[in-house]
């Protein structure tokens, strides 16, 4: 008789799919945030000429540029302002700026004999806030004694004739999935104009906005009566397992066929996607263009 | 891989979650941990699902005029601490602030 060593242990392998049951949770955040000029308190001012900037009649005069504390929670994000006295001047509505706004896309509003709506970027400034154009000690001065021109690219990029009366509504928006900057007055659109998507710093950090009041001289230009941001699509998901996007349909009867987004997925316009239908009307994998 | 999970079943599987969850509240920094720790002592909002599509339910709530500084939020059934998910909120000013969250069950 001899021994017969053990057979070895060897991990059993097979041809069978590991399978994964999941259960996920996302949270995403939208902000709206408001200020109606009664103080200052909720604002940083990063300029102010001679402190000449006040909210007299809850509203901002004087010349010197503010932005609020607080940024909206995503890029896509629109600002508003209501028009309270509009003497003749320029004043700005600033958007996507950056703390101490070297970076910044604005309306120019240009009350005059030519009232017009301005886009102006900031995008070429390259001083330090605490050294520069709107460092406090040195404030909206340099930028009226013609400093202005140091500013590379802050000129009106596009311009349309359009006056405001007192009580009109202004807003902002740079369109980010069409990474477009849309400027409006009483919800109408004024004009618009296509940016590059990284011309300017954006995400968190990035997503401040504000005014700059009295851009001209001595010509105190639109006051504003109140300040509004808000996002208008949810935040990137802060998720608690991987997160993949995807699209929820819904099939109607007949040939239309609905879909309906996730909540937190992207839509690209021009993107393809395959609709999976397990009702009668449409059965089956159905291919899309969202448009 | 091709999943076999049918749309009811990824249903069902949702809404045993979605059931089982009915507040919000706000947590600072660290967070709830697996208890609930670090209540912001905010008053927690009430939530209400969507029905359950394809495995996927929504809920969104506001807190209104909120100001502080939180790192993330509870998921609340009654007394009973159910999920803590990290999200950051920054506020020195008087915000509104809609939490949406999604909540989704399937196979991959």
């Amino acid at each position: 008789m001899r021994a017969v060593a053990p057979r070895p242990l060897t991990t059993p392998h097979g041809k069978s799919a590991l399978t994964k049951i999941f259960q996920r949770s996302t949270a995403t955040v939208r902000a709206h945030i408001f200020d109606s000029f009664t103080t200052l308190d909720n604002f940083v001012v990063l300029a102010n000429y001679l402190n000449s900037l006040d909210t007299t009649g809850g509203q901002l005069g004087g010349y010197g540029a503010v932005r609020h504390k607080d940024q909206c929670a995503t890029d896509n994000y629109r600002v508003k302002a209501v028009v309270g006295s509009a003497a003749n001047g320029k004043t700005r509505l600033v958007t996507c700026a950056s703390p101490g706004f070297d970076r910044f896309y604005a309306l120019e509003i240009e009350n005059s004999a030519n009232d017009q709506f301005h886009i102006v970027k900031g995008t070429g400034l390259s001083w330090s806030t605490s050294a520069g154009i709107f460092g406090v000690a040195i404030g909206l001065i340099n930028l009226l004694l013609g400093f202005f021109s140091s500013f590379v690219l802050l000129i009106p990029w596009i311009s349309q004739p359009q006056a405001v009366l007192s009580g009109d509504v202004v807003e902002i928006w740079w369109d980010e999935p069409n990474s477009t900057i849309r400027v409006y007055r009483n919800g109408g659109q004024v004009t618009s104009l296509p940016v590059d998507r990284e011309e300017i710093p954006h995400g968190d950090g990035y997503r401040y906005f504000g005014v700059m009041q009295g851009i001209t001289y001595l010509s105190p230009g639109v006051k504003f009566t109140s300040i509004e941001a808000y996002d208008i699509a949810p935040a990137d998901s802060h998720v608690d397992a991987p997160y993949v996007a995807r699209v929820v349909t819904t099939i109607k009867v007949g040939n239309r066929a609905a879909v309906q987004v996730h909540p937190i997925a992207r839509v690209i316009a021009g993107a393809s996607v395959t609709v999976h239908s397990t009702g009668t009307a449409l059965p089956g994998a159905l291919p899309l263009r969202l448009g | 891989m091709t999943t076999t999970m049918p749309d009811d079943f990824k249903n069902q599987l949702c809404q045993d979650y979605t059931s089982a969850v009915d507040g919000m509240s706000l947590h600072t920094y660290p967070g709830p941990g697996t208890t609930g720790d670090n209540d912001s002592g905010i008053h927690r909002n009430a939530l209400v699902w969507t029905e359950s599509n394809f495995g996927v339910s929504t809920t969104s709530t506001t807190f209104v005029n909120l100001i502080g500084h939180y790192s993330h939020i509870g998921l609340w059934e009654g007394g009973t601490f159910r999920q803590g998910i990290e999200c950051p909120i920054d506020y020195d000013a008087p915000a509104d602030v809609t939490i949406t969250v999604v909540h989704e069950a399937g196979q991959e």
